[in-house]
């Protein structure tokens, strides 16, 4: 299984440092392992999370493109979309036969189409327009339904802290 | 009998509570109903509609999460029961799964053996349509050393590399799935041609096979999109929410494992300009027009054979009908590949 997914990802890799892509940067987290990746995405402009810088850690199966790596923030994050422990939980990472959004929830699921860039754009997507109503994090679903001013407080003190990390 | 024997008229059974009749797409696109991915029982359980939420209905209803657990279980029977493309049977063997069960099914399989001599059966893990197609097509190419369509459809294939960047994939993406098929096809004619037992192998390996299916479900997608005012109608009314055909494409083709309708296959069929013909074992008793069998109507087995619409056919000096190339068996929810006599 391993050498399309080392392929793909290796060409990936090339198109990406030759042709970066605006909203996020991304290379590998261990020079010698493939299917590991840190990528650095810029918090979108016109939203709350603008002017951040948020680290997160993409690991791919071996079986990649047939299955979805997983997404998890190693920067700090709160977001409706996103658990306590970083881990990113948008539709497309998820394979139609595991969905923790239920059965019925018509919504686009994995793809072997979907690439780092792909991936990258949703996620950037999921920042602009949190989606409450299957949240991986229920505190903040709560907070940006009922508190949204508090919700703006606690993004632009993540915010803040990312821009110290640099 | 067979444990699978005995299993499978029941199983078959329960599928054909919803009887489709095949029909022209014009008038047949939305005869399945939208739950699918080959768990049959299920389909009643997964049209409640969206508002009766589990909660409410415990008792009757199971939750999402064994739902989704059942499938899953049912897919890895499934996958140990069948490879993911098996070996030439007679159709005697699928007539014994039968006998236990409906006469109609055994009644059809007779009809279908005056004119198919054997059965070659693909997993039924969602993609056996595109698996039967792609490898019924390229088996017959392989044992007629088809020269002239080979180097036709391997133009074709290059030319939608252009077609399937515009309709948004990255060439990345497709590039070495591609590679795979274009290879394999043009090894014939060479010193080392492809062999039968070569195609097989590599079609029950999942990671050359899959890649082969992707290939040909990004193709698939690509062709929807290129024709989308065609498809849109037939796509609106396949599902209660009215997919659009972007919808369609992320979510009912490019997706493994998601069940083929008959807009993948006329999408593909035009794509790659093969005339494919669709007989369809089910328990409907109607006398249709375009079927064949014998005067008892109840063995009279319906076909529908999709002809490529753009086909080029009438500019060139070759004009001839286009006569299906792939023959495929169709049970309700699931595909095989069909050899003519």
């Amino acid at each position: 299984m391993t050498d399309q997914a080392s392929l793909l990802l290796k060409k990936q890799l090339k198109e990406l440092t030759k042709r970066p892509v605006d909203g996020f940067s991304a290379g590998l987290a261990d020079d010698v392992n493939l299917f590991e990746w840190n990528v650095t995405i810029m918090g979108p402009p016109d939203t709350l999370y603008e002017g951040g810088f948020f680290n997160a850690l993409l690991s791919f199966p071996n079986d990649y493109p047939q299955s979805p790596p997983t997404c998890r923030f190693t920067s700090e994050m709160w977001h409706p979309n996103v658990y306590t422990d970083g881990r990113v939980c948008i539709s497309i990472l998820h394979n139609p036969g595991d969905d923790p959004h239920g059965y019925e929830v018509a919504s686009e699921r994995w793809s072997p189409v979907h690439t780092v860039e792909t991936i990258m754009i949703s996620i950037i997507s999921m920042l602009s327009s949190p989606n409450d109503e299957s949240p991986a994090n229920i505190d903040a679903a709560k907070q940006w339904r009922d508190d949204r001013e508090g919700f703006k407080r606690k993004v632009a003190r993540i915010v803040r802290k990312s821009q110290e990390m640099l | 009998m067979s444990q699978t024997g005995s299993q499978s008229p029941d199983r078959v059974s329960t599928i054909s509570t919803w009887q489709q009749q095949p029909d022209n797409i014009v008038d047949g696109a939305e005869s399945r109903p939208t739950v699918s991915v080959g768990e049959h029982s299920l389909a009643s359980v997964g049209e409640a509609g969206p508002e009766q939420k589990s909660e409410q209905v415990t008792s009757e209803r199971p939750t999402d999460e064994q739902i989704l657990a059942q499938e899953n279980q049912i897919k890895a029977e499934e996958a140990q029961r069948h490879s993911l493309i098996g070996g030439i049977e007679p159709l005697s063997a699928l007539a014994k799964e039968y006998e236990a069960g409906s006469s109609v099914f055994v009644n059809k399989i007779k009809t279908v053996e005056a004119s198919y001599r054997a059965i070659r059966r693909a997993r039924g893990d969602g993609n056996c349509f595109f698996r039967s197609f792609v490898f019924a097509y390229m088996e017959q190419l392989v044992n007629l050393q088809d020269l002239p369509e080979r180097n036709r459809v391997v133009t074709c294939i290059r030319q939608w590399e252009k077609k399937l960047v515009e309709a948004g994939f990255e060439q990345l993406v497709f590039e070495d799935p591609q590679m795979i098929i274009i290879d394999q096809l043009n090894s014939l004619g060479t010193l080392d041609p492809l062999k039968v037992s070569v195609l097989e192998s590599n079609m029950l390996d999942a990671e050359l096979a899959n890649q082969v299916v992707m290939y040909f479900r990004m193709l698939t997608s690509a062709a929807i999109q290129l024709r989308a005012d065609f498809f849109a109608p037939f796509i609106m009314g396949m599902t209660d929410e009215g997919l659009t055909v972007e919808q369609f494409r992320r979510r009912c083709v490019e997706p493994m494992g998601e069940e083929s309708d008959h807009v993948h296959i006329v999408a593909l069929t035009d794509a790659l300009q093969v005339p494919v013909r669709v007989v369809y074992l089910d328990r409907s008793l109607n006398v249709m027009a375009g079927g064949f069998g014998g005067g008892d109507s109840s063995a009279q087995v319906n076909h529908h054979d999709f002809i490529p619409e753009t086909a080029p056919s009438a500019a060139t000096a070759t004009a001839k009908p286009l006569i299906p190339r792939v023959h495929l068996l169709y049970r309700p929810g699931h595909y095989d590949i069909l050899y003519p006599i």
